[in-house]
C-alpha cells in the first residue's frame, strides 16, 4: 500500500469508525463546498436553507456510502464526493415531485455511488473549489499550528500582500524577524498541506495538484528565494479566490 | 589662467543638449504611453465589465421569462383541479392543491419582479436597491409569528399578575412566546423596592407547555436565571410544572444588523468614517464590559450575535439570555449557538461529548464578540471564521482585535478586559488608523511569545475567575441540583500536555542559550552547590519560615559582586498562571517593570523595585521564548547578573527556583553545574529573594 493510500484509507477508516472528530473535519473542509454546489445546481430554485439542509443530508448519506467505498476504484476525491452530492439532490427533488404529484419514485441505490463517481468529471469550477478548500484546511492548520504573532505576520505578509516593511512597522519588529517568522510559517505550511493532499486524495493526479499549482514542497526551502516568492504568491492567490467566493453570499440566519 | 573659448562652451553646451532632449523626449513619450494605455486600460475595464452585467441580464431576464411562463402554465393546471375538488367536497385535497397553487403563484410573481425590476436595477448597479427588497423583505417574513403552523400557539396570552399585555412580539427560535407589557403601579412600587429602576413597560418570555414549549427548552432557560438577576438582565421570574415565565427590563433599540446596515449606507462603499468607526468602537466596548460581568458572575452567554445586541441610544445592550450557561455547569456542551458567530472548536467539543466545565466558554463569548466587531466592519459575517478577510478599510489595530479575539482558542483573549482594554486604546487615539497593533496593550505580551500573554492572560482574571467559578458552582448547584466538579484545565487535557512540554524544552533551551552566551557575556562563571555557603539561605529560610515557608535544598553560592546588574527571571508558567500571583501585574506595570510574566506578591515587587535587579520574566516555553531571551541577553549583556528559572518544584505545590547562569567579571569560566533552592507552595519570588538577598556566597569554581 503506497503512503497515500496508507494515510486515506486511515482517514476513511476513522469516518467508517464514526469518529465524529473526522466527520467534524470532513464536514468544515467541504462542507461548504458541498452547498455552493447544490446552490449552483439548484439554479436560484432551492433556498439557502433547503441548501444547508441537502448538504447535511449529503454528509449523510456519506455515512452509509462509506462502508461500500473502495479507494482502489479509481475515482478522484472530488468526483466521488460530488456523486453522493449529486445523489441527494436527486434524491430529495424525487421526494418533492412525489409530494406534489402524489405519486413517487424510487431513489437511486448508494451501491451505484462509486460508479456513478467514475462518471464524466465535474466541472473545473467544482475541482478548483475543492482544491481551494484543501488550502484552506491547511491554512487552518496552519493557524492552529503556529504562534499568533508568527500566523499575523505571515497573514500580512503572504495573504494580505503587505510588504515586509510594513508589516515589520505594524509589529513594531525588523524586516528580518518578519523573515524569519515567515519561514517558519511556509515551513509548517508546507508540512500541512503535504498531510492534508494526502488525506483527501484517492488518485496520484490528485495529490500532485499542489504542485501542479505552484506549492511543490521546495528541496532548497528557506535557501531559495525565488521558490519562496512563488510558493507566497500562489497561497496568496488561492486566498484571495477563496475569500471572493463568498462574497454577496446571503446573510446567515438571525 | 585658461581661457574658455566660445567654441568650447558651445561645444559644452551642444552636447548637453543633445544628451539631455533625447532623454526628456523618452521621459516623455513614456508618459504620454503610460498615461494613454492607463486610460485605454480603464476604458477596456469598464467596457468588459458593463459587457458582462449585459450579458448577465440577458441571461436573468431570459431564465426568469421561462420561470413564470412555466409558473403560469402549470397554475393553470393546477387551478382547475383545485376548483374541481372544492365541488366534489375533497377539502383536505382542495387544500392541498390550493397551496400548490399558492406556490407557483408566489413563484412567478418572484419572477415577475425579477424581471421588471430586480434584473434591471442590478444592471444600473441599483442592487442595494434590490438587496432590500429580495432579501430584507423576505427575512422579515420569516421572522414574522407563525400561523397556521401551530394552532396552539394562537392560544390567547397568558395573564401574568402585575403585567398588562400590550401586545406580542415576534418569536425567536427558543420555543417561547415574547410578550411587550406594560407594568402596574403596584408591581413598579414592589418592584422599586427591590432595588430596581422605575420601569414603564418590560417583555416577558414565557414557555407553557399548552403551546408547545418543551420540558428541556424550560430547563435550559431556567438554568442561569439567578445570575441573570444579579446582573439586572431578569427582574423576576415564576415556574411551575407547566409553565415558566421570565419578565426582563424593555430596551426599546433596533438590532445591531440593522444599526451596521444604517452606518454603512451613510459611510458609503469606502468602509466605515470616522464617526461610525467611533460608534463601532464603543458598542464593541460596551459588548466586552457586559461580556466582563456575565463572565464574573461565572455566567457564559453562548449566543452572542447582532441579533441579539440591541442599541439604545449610543449604548449596546446584550438581550437574549435562551443559551445562557453557567462556566462551571457539569452539563453535556452542547452546539447551540449560530453559525459564523460561533467557534466551531466548541462544536468539535461538543461532538467529543465533553462538559460544560471541561471547557473555557468565555474564550467561545470572545470569538463571537470578535466576529460581531467583524459583522460590524465589513457589513457582512465571516463566512470563513478566523481566516475572513478584511476587505473594507479598517485600522490595522482594530483589524488585530478582530484577529486575536476570533483566533484558534489558545491564542485568543483571555479574557473580556484584555480586549476591552484594547479597544479602549483605539478609543482613546486622536486618529486610530494611526495606532499600530504594536501599540495596544495587549501587544507586548502577544508581540514575543503569544501564548505566554494567554498563559499570564487567564492570570488578568484569575482572582475574578476564582470568584466566578465559586458563584457559578453555587449558582449551578442551586439550579441543577448537583455540585459541580472543579473547573478543570481549559479545553483539553492534550494542550496542558503540549504546554508542559513546551515548558521543559524551554528551560532546556534557556539553560543551554545561557551557556552558549558565555562568549558573549563578559564571563558566565561556574559554581558547584557544595561550594554554597548555608547562611544566607539559612536567613532566607527564617524570613519564609515566618510565612510558614521553608527552603529545602540549599541554593548555590555567588559573591555580591556578581548581583550587581540585571537579573533575568525566567518565569515557569505553572507559576505564572497560580491565581495568587495575579493582582501584580498592574503594580509590575506601574514600577517600570516588563510586565510580561512578572508577577508576586506586593512585598516582591516593591524589594524588586528597589533593588532593580529583576527585569524581564519570560512565562511561557516557546521557541520565540528563547529567541526573546536571546535578544534581551544581547540588549543587556553588559548588565546581566544572573539568569533565574522560578517554577514547579518536584513536591506537588512546591515551587523551585534555579539560578541557570550568573556571570562575573573577573573570572572567565564558563558554568558548570546549576543549584536550586525549593520553597513552599505559592512564593517563587520569596524563592528569589533567597538568592538575591545573600551577602556573603562564595562562588566557588
Amino acid at each position: 500500500m503506497t503512503p497515500l493510500q496508507d494515510l486515506t484509507t486511515s482517514f476513511i477508516g476513522r469516518l467508517r469508525a464514526r469518529d465524529s472528530a473526522a466527520w467534524f473535519e470532513l464536514w468544515e473542509t467541504f462542507g461548504p463546498v458541498l452547498e455552493r454546489q447544490l446552490a449552483r445546481w439548484g439554479g436560484g430554485r432551492i433556498g439557502r436553507e433547503t441548501v444547508q439542509d441537502l448538504s447535511q443530508e449529503t454528509m449523510a448519506s456519506l455515512a452509509s456510502a462509506i462502508d461500500r467505498h473502495d479507494p482502489n476504484r479509481g475515482a478522484r476525491f472530488s468526483t466521488w464526493l460530488l456523486a453522493i452530492a449529486r445523489y441527494t439532490l436527486s434524491d430529495e427533488l424525487d421526494r418533492r415531485t412525489a409530494q406534489k404529484r402524489g405519486g413517487g419514485k424510487r431513489a437511486e441505490s448508494l451501491e451505484n455511488l462509486d460508479q456513478a463517481a467514475a462518471g464524466p468529471s465535474p466541472d473545473a469550477e467544482y475541482e478548483l473549489a475543492v482544491y481551494d478548500a484543501k488550502v484552506e484546511a491547511a491554512l487552518r492548520a496552519l493557524e492552529r499550528g503556529l504562534d499568533f504573532v508568527d500566523f499575523e505576520t505571515f497573514r500580512m505578509r503572504v495573504l494580505e500582500g503587505r510588504s515586509g516593511r510594513e508589516v515589520a512597522q505594524s509589529l513594531g519588529t525588523s524586516e528580518p524577524t518578519v523573515s524569519r517568522r515567515l519561514a517558519r510559517a511556509r515551513d509548517v505550511l508546507r508540512g500541512e498541506l503535504q498531510l492534508i493532499f494526502q488525506r483527501y486524495s484517492f488518485t496520484e493526479d490528485e495529490l500532485l495538484e499542489p504542485a501542479r499549482k505552484g506549492l511543490a514542497p521546495s528541496p532548497n526551502k528557506g535557501t531559495d528565494p525565488t521558490a519562496d516568492a512563488a510558493f507566497d504568491e500562489a497561497i496568496g492567490d488561492t486566498y484571495a479566490r477563496i475569500a471572493q467566493r463568498r462574497v454577496g453570499a446571503a446573510r446567515p440566519p438571525a | 589662467m585658461v581661457p574658455i573659448s566660445a567654441g568650447f562652451v558651445a561645444f559644452v553646451v551642444g552636447t548637453a543638449v543633445t544628451l539631455v532632449v533625447p532623454v526628456l523626449a523618452f521621459w516623455l513619450l513614456y508618459r504620454v504611453f503610460q498615461v494613454l494605455f492607463a486610460v485605454l486600460g480603464g476604458g477596456a475595464r469598464l467596457v468588459g465589465s458593463g459587457a458582462r452585467r449585459i450579458g448577465r441580464f440577458v441571461q436573468g431576464v431570459m431564465v426568469d421569462s421561462l420561470h413564470l411562463v412555466g409558473g403560469v402554465i402549470t397554475a393553470g393546471v393546477i387551478f382547475p383541479l383545485s376548483v374541481a375538488n372544492v365541488l366534489i367536497g375533497r377539502m383536505g385535497a382542495a387544500r392541498h392543491y390550493g397551496r400548490a397553487l399558492e406556490d407557483e403563484l408566489m413563484s412567478s410573481l418572484l419572477s415577475l419582479y425579477r424581471i421588471g425590476l430586480g434584473h434591471p436595477a442590478r444592471l444600473f448597479g441599483l442592487s442595494i436597491l434590490t438587496d432590500g427588497v429580495e432579501r430584507r423583505i423576505p427575512e422579515l417574513v420569516a421572522r414574522a409569528p407563525r400561523t397556521g403552523a401551530v394552532p396552539a400557539r394562537r392560544a390567547a396570552a397568558p395573564r401574568f399578575a402585575g403585567y398588562d399585555i400590550e401586545r406580542e412580539l415576534p418569536a425567536g427560535g427558543s420555543g417561547a412566546r415574547l410578550f411587550l407589557a406594560r407594568v402596574s403601579r403596584d408591581k413598579a412600587r414592589d418592584l422599586a423596592q427591590r432595588g430596581h429602576a422605575p420601569l414603564g413597560k418590560v417583555v416577558i418570555k414565557c414557555f407553557d407547555r399548552s403551546f408547545g414549549s418543551t420540558l428541556p427548552q424550560i430547563v435550559r432557560e431556567s438554568r442561569a436565571l439567578e445570575a441573570a438577576k444579579r446582573l439586572g438582565h431578569v427582574l423576576e421570574h415564576e415556574l411551575d410544572n407547566d409553565h415558566f415565565h421570565y419578565v426582563m427590563p424593555y430596551v426599546p433599540g433596533e438590532d445591531l444588523d440593522v444599526i451596521t446596515r444604517r452606518l454603512h449606507a451613510e459611510s458609503g462603499d469606502g468602509g466605515l468614517d470616522r464617526r461610525a468607526l467611533a460608534k463601532v468602537l464603543g458598542y464593541t466596548s460596551d459588548l466586552c464590559a457586559t461580556l466582563e460581568r456575565f463572565h464574573a458572575e461565572g455566567l457564559w452567554h453562548k449566543d452572542i450575535k447582532p441579533a441579539n445586541l440591541l442599541v439604545s441610544g449610543d449604548r449596546l445592550q446584550v438581550v437574549d439570555l435562551g443559551l445562557v450557561t453557567p462556566l462551571a455547569s457539569a452539563l453535556t456542551l452542547t452546539t447551540h449557538g449560530t453559525e459564523y458567530f460561533r467557534d466551531p472548536e466548541l462544536v468539535r467539543l461538543a461532538m467529543r461529548g465533553v462538559k460544560v466545565h471541561e471547557v473555557d466558554g468565555v474564550k467561545f463569548d470572545l470569538y463571537s464578540a470578535g466576529a460581531v466587531l467583524f459583522s460590524m466592519l465589513e457589513n457582512s459575517f465571516p463566512a470563513h471564521g478566523s481566516l475572513s478577510r478584511l476587505t473594507k478599510p479598517v485600522p490595522e489595530a482594530l483589524a488585530w482585535i478582530v484577529r486575536r479575539a476570533m483566533s484558534d482558542i489558545s491564542q485568543r483573549y483571555a479574557s473580556a478586559t484584555v480586549m476591552r482594554r484594547d479597544v479602549a486604546a483605539l478609543l482613546a487615539a486622536q486618529d486610530p488608523f494611526s495606532v499600530r497593533p504594536a501599540e495596544l496593550p495587549s501587544f507586548r505580551a502577544a508581540q514575543d511569545e503569544p501564548r505566554a500573554a494567554l498563559a499570564a492572560a487567564p492570570a488578568v482574571g484569575a482572582a475574578e475567575r476564582a470568584e466566578t467559578y465559586r458563584r457559578a458552582a453555587d449558582s449551578s448547584a442551586r439550579h441543577e441540583g448537583s455540585t459541580p466538579p472543579p473547573r478543570t484545565a481549559p479545553v483539553s487535557a492534550a494542550s496542558a500536555r503540549r504546554c508542559r512540554r513546551r515548558q521543559s524544552l524551554a528551560a532546556y533551551g534557556l539553560v543551554a542559550m545561557a551557556l552558549c552566551m558565555a562568549g558573549g557575556v563578559k564571563s558566565l562563571h561556574a559554581y558547584r552547590s557544595e561550594g554554597a555557603a548555608v547562611r544566607p539561605y539559612a536567613k532566607a529560610a527564617a524570613g519564609h519560615a515566618s510565612r510558614n515557608q521553608s527552603v529545602s535544598v540549599a541554593p548555590p553560592a555567588m559573591t555580591p559582586a556578581a548581583l550587581r546588574g540585571k537579573v533575568l527571571v525566567y518565569l515557569d508558567p505553572g507559576v505564572a498562571s497560580d491565581s495568587a500571583w495575579r493582582p501584580l501585574v498592574e503594580r509590575v506595570s506601574e514600577s517600570g517593570f516588563e510586565p510580561v510574566g512578572l508577577e508576586g506578591n506586593a512585598q516582591d515587587i516593591d524589594w524588586l523595585a528597589a533593588v532593580g535587579r529583576i527585569v524581564e520574566g519570560a512565562p511561557l516555553a516557546e521557541p520565540t521564548t528563547v529567541a526573546r531571551v536571546e535578544r534581551w541577553l544581547s540588549l543587556h549583556e553588559d548588565e546581566l547578573s544572573a539568569v533565574l528559572w522560578l517554577g514547579q518544584g518536584s513536591r506537588p505545590g512546591a515551587v523551585a527556583a534555579k539560578l541557570v547562569a550568573v556571570t562575573d567579571s573577573d573570572t572567565a569560566a564558563p558554568l558548570t553545574s546549576e543549584g536550586s533552592a525549593c520553597s513552599s507552595a505559592g512564593d517563587s519570588l520569596g524563592a528569589a529573594r533567597a538568592f538575591l538577598e545573600c551577602d556573603s556566597v562564595s562562588l566557588s569554581r
